[in-house]
């Protein structure tokens, strides 16, 4: 494990020396590296693919623009996730979202292990869309706690150098994320038949 | 996924769950107009400043402007004497 994340440091290290030198090689190493998993936790966070496609591009973009200026220690992946979270925030701070309308979005399309048997599929992908769904029904602050700490594998204090936040903080965040997420995904399908015996009577 | 299994849940179960999920990623055609702008961009950055740049070229300036200060000073005080 340590040896592992020393290897990924190391490399990560590399990385930056390079991007620091405008290496395009080094660029494109990174694009590829962090692309889909900065798409899909803006995807997540945002609950709108088309505005975590833009959000996507912009930290590239800056990444680009701002490559020679890094710091020689500077935590890549880190600053990467800082980057996007914070266009997210920004976006956020100029439109507010329509949550029942992002719920409705359909986020993830196709993605099927070839390996699994069509009842395991069909039992897999509904785990998923309810998870899915699920998350989206978490407040911002603790979904984006654990997206970074369970989902991206952070460490709290990474995680707490980009929520601006102390890791405690960060440790209670997710754990209570993970508490509202056990909460949505108790809760009804969205669109299940509504209990109208439960209804007050309608008065005339 | 029943309502049982759900409150029976531990950490590690749900964790499990959501680090299993798909990540996505951006369609073939945007990949490479993301790909293309920031490299653009890249292009277009200036080259980080070298320790020449930073450190010893402001030094030299700073030494032969001084130089020609004391320069300066001398000519003056050998003139009043």
């Amino acid at each position: 494990m340590s040896g592992a994340h020393d290897e990924i440091e190391a490399t990560e290290r590399a990385l930056v020396d390079a991007l620091r030198r405008g290496d395009r090689a080094a660029f494109d190493a990174v694009y590829d590296r962090f692309r889909a998993r900065l798409f899909t936790f803006l995807a997540r966070l945002s609950g709108d693919r088309a505005l975590a496609e833009d959000l996507t591009q912009e930290t590239f973009v800056r990444l680009a623009r701002k490559a020679t200026e890094l710091a020689p220690d500077t935590r890549l992946r880190a600053w990467l996730f800082a980057v996007a979270r914070n266009l997210h925030h920004d976006h956020r701070r100029r439109r507010l979202l329509d949550l029942d309308r992002l719920q409705s979005l359909a986020l993830w399309p196709e993605h099927r292990a070839p390996t699994e048997s069509p009842l395991d599929l069909t039992e897999a992908d509904e785990t998923r869309r309810r998870l899915e769904h699920a998350l989206l029904r978490v407040p911002e602050p603790m979904r984006e706690a654990l997206l970074l700490v369970v989902v991206e594998g952070l460490s709290n204090e990474e995680a707490a150098t980009i929520l601006a936040l102390r890791p405690d903080a960060v440790r209670q965040r997710v754990s209570r994320a993970r508490a509202l997420l056990r909460e949505a995904l108790e809760a009804p399908k969205p669109g299940a038949t509504l209990d109208l015996a439960s209804r007050p009577a309608r008065t005339s | 996924m029943t309502h049982d299994e759900t409150t029976a849940m531990t950490d590690d179960d749900l964790d499990a769950l959501l680090r299993a999920l798909p990540s996505d990623d951006l369609d073939g055609v945007r990949r490479e107009r993301t790909r293309e702008l920031a490299q653009r961009e890249l292009a277009l950055s200036p080259p980080h400043p070298s320790v020449y740049h930073r450190v010893l070229e402001p030094t030299l300036v700073a030494a032969v402007v001084l130089l020609h200060l004391g320069w300066a000073v001398g000519a003056v005080l050998a003139v009043l004497r």
